[in-house]
């Protein structure tokens, strides 16, 4: 096994990879920003080295710098963790020229999966369902209407240099395909001054169900069942758990082994997700494939019993994978919430700041994912993740409220987060049901959050009592007479002030 | 002995006040809310973090004050609720000093967060409804879109698109 590795991260995925090394009896490397010189993952990391100034593109993005240091330290192996340049083919082949390992998969298959069309085309030559449509970019009317019957009403017109919901049109019979297809594509040709549309079946309401997989270099390949990630908002997942309510054996066990096709195909190796989008119906279709460690790794982690980076630095270091797809047993019910610095109230505005108090109770059936102390700022240089809360239970009921529990419990001072609108979602009759998709918040909820109906009077006697504290409290620290701009205004407030006493 | 009045807002920071509460401090450790005396028990484990313990009833507080919008959030259970909280000496003061309507810098936008300004949807003369979308900032890799607190009128647009602006930095005069 590698001696030391370098960690090409921060945040809580730096953190979570130096754990499992540290347990493995690997040496760790961190490296880290102007911002990060003293973020919990430098100092749990056996040697800590500065790669430059806070955004990004100037620290972890510097691929031949975090070589230098993983070649002066002499690392043997660098993990990307998420972001930054864990799906970047060129950085996992600078890596394999200077005779470092790359702790993910080849830079080939990073290339491969990460071009929507190859993967797209991977996906139907090994008989791997994708939403029907074309992959060429379409202008003749007469030709787009026999592809629309083809494929079947409703239909999404998409502009092919589209992008922001410009040019883009469901319709939902043939009736109306001629006026939505000169709409798509004069809005198209305005915004883009190309008229070529894509077409596609449109998916209402689709679920988001993800697989993960891992595969060794010596053709080995197991899938460690799903994550239901339909709990988006923006395309940002919040809430993931596993296992999905839609899920039965049959199913599961197809869509793994789609998976499975994929990722051997692909000639991939280490640990990656293969995502699906699923109609009300079940019929699934494949979207991508993640070539990197997900967010929510850790409800499979939970559900599996495995660690998922001890898995990967095996895979790297060239050993076979330990378990067979019958021996991966799945036990009860995890649940990821996303803590984020934002104002829910306030349009998801990040929130920026120091952290003045930080205090949680996590308990019996709970984990934490966090690189994030008491006293540390949120800035606007990296993504505005506080915290994951994972939660685990025999069923989904009681894993619901553990979650819930520790969030009630999870104290946070300095910043704004969005724990009170992960509870509303956790209680919500939708989630409760099983039964959302990834257009929910969009559609269904955010219309809710707006108004705060507690009307409990002994949480309003609290504020109540809570408010006038704080109040008194500065009034002591501020002094009592500051207002001394007109003297005899002043000496009035004195007199008002005294007859308090 | 000490006189409060405490107004609920709405968590949306419109403002809008739903309910007023009165709350008369007689001592340390009693009060008379709403009518109803109680006994309470105190402690600020922190400057913003309180254990109040209301007639022996727990709970675990975490307080601040927004001075920007003139309010304070309190934090029960992870549920916000945002209130104003003025003594009988601050209702005096208002009544003293008249009633001095929202000063003219609280109507302008200012930039939350440092970042860049994306797109910019109003011109200059236009008017614009409480929750339309003005223009869109983006920061921390997130597109945010910056929506009018109330129906005004565009005065002044003092940034334009793809410009990166300060916290704090004024972006656009309404009237």
């Amino acid at each position: 096994m590698f001696k030391k590795i370098l960690i090409a991260n921060r945040g809580e995925i730096a953190v979570r990879i130096i754990s499992t090394a540290k347990e493995m009896g690997i040496k760790t490397v961190a490296v880290y920003s102007d911002f990060d010189r003293y973020s919990l993952f430098t100092k749990l990391a056996d040697e800590a080295y500065h790669l430059g100034e806070s955004p990004s593109s100037k620290s972890y993005l510097l691929a031949d710098k975090i070589i230098d240091i993983a070649i002066k330290t002499g690392a043997e192996a660098i993990h990307p963790g998420y972001g930054f340049l864990s799906e970047r083919g060129f950085f996992a082949k600078m890596c394999k020229d200077n005779g470092i390992r790359f702790i993910g998969p080849s830079a080939e298959s990073i290339d491969l999966l990460g071009s929507k069309t190859d993967a797209k085309g991977l996906a139907l030559k090994n008989d791997v369902p994708v939403v029907p449509g074309t992959d060429k970019p379409l202008q003749d009317m007469s030709k787009i209407k026999s592809i629309a019957s083809e494929i079947g009403y409703p239909v999404l017109i998409k502009a092919s240099a589209g992008g922001g919901g410009k040019g883009m049109r469901v319709v939902n019979e043939e009736a109306d395909i001629e006026s939505s297809l000169r709409m798509a594509q004069s809005e198209a040709l305005s915004s883009f001054g190309d008229d070529s549309v894509f077409i596609e079946k449109y998916i209402a309401d689709p679920r988001h169900i993800e697989f993960q997989i891992l595969a060794d270099e010596h053709g080995n390949v197991i899938h460690l069942g799903e994550r239901e990630c339909s709990m988006q908002r923006r395309h940002q997942k919040i809430i993931e758990e596993t296992p999905s309510v839609i899920m039965d054996e049959n199913l599961r066990h197809e869509m793994g082994e789609c998976a499975k096709r994929i990722v051997k195909a692909a000639g991939y190796s280490n640990a990656g997700t293969v995502e699906f989008i699923v109609d009300n119906k079940n019929n699934y279709y494949f979207l991508e494939v993640n070539t990197r460690l997900q967010v929510e790794h850790p409800i499979t982690e939970i559900r599996t019993g495995l660690d998922l980076v001890r898995e990967q630095l095996k895979i790297a270091n060239g050993e076979k994978l330990s378990y067979k797809q019958e021996d991966i047993k799945f036990t009860g019910h995890t649940i990821e919430c996303r803590i984020c610095a934002e104002d829910s109230y306030n349009n998801f505005m990040p929130s920026t700041g120091k952290i003045t108090y930080m205090k949680k109770f996590l308990g019996c059936g709970m984990r934490e994912d966090t690189g994030i102390e008491q006293d540390d700022e949120i800035s606007i240089y990296y993504d505005p993740m506080v915290s994951k809360l994972i939660s685990y239970g025999a069923d989904r009921e009681i894993a619901i409220d553990k979650m819930k529990r520790a969030l009630k419990e999870y104290k946070i001072v300095g910043i704004k987060t969005n724990i009170g609108f992960l509870l509303s979602l956790l209680e919500s009759k939708e989630y409760i049901e099983g039964n959302y998709h990834t257009q929910f918040i969009e559609k269904e909820f955010q219309k809710r959050i707006n108004g705060n109906e507690n009307s409990d009077e002994e949480i309003n006697i609290a504020v109540c009592l809570a408010s006038v504290l704080l109040k008194e409290k500065k009034s002591l620290v501020n002094g009592k007479f500051k207002i001394s701009s007109n003297g005899a205004f002043s000496n009035w407030i004195k007199k008002r002030q005294d007859s308090y006493r | 002995m000490k006189k409060f009045q405490i107004s609920f807002a709405d968590p949306d920071s419109t403002g809008v006040s739903h309910s007023n509460q009165e709350l008369t401090l007689l001592s340390d450790n009693t009060a008379i809310v709403n009518g109803k005396e109680i006994e309470f028990d105190s402690k600020w484990l922190n400057p913003n973090v309180l254990i109040l313990r209301i007639n022996n009833k727990n709970y675990y507080i975490t307080a601040e004050e927004n001075t920007d919008e003139n309010f304070t959030e309190i934090n029960i259970d992870s549920l916000t609720h945002r209130v104003t909280c003025k003594s009988e000496f601050d209702i005096l003061k208002e009544q003293f000093a008249g009633n001095k309507s929202d000063d003219k810098s609280k109507s302008d936008i200012l930039s939350p967060m440092p970042g860049i300004i994306k797109k910019m949807n109003v011109t200059e003369g236009q008017e614009v409804k409480k929750g339309d979308v003005i223009l869109v900032l983006e920061a921390m890799k997130m597109e945010n879109e910056i929506k009018a607190k109330k129906d005004s009128i565009i005065k002044k647009i003092c940034v334009e698109e793809m410009c990166s602006v300060e916290k704090n930095e004024l972006l656009i005069m309404l009237e």
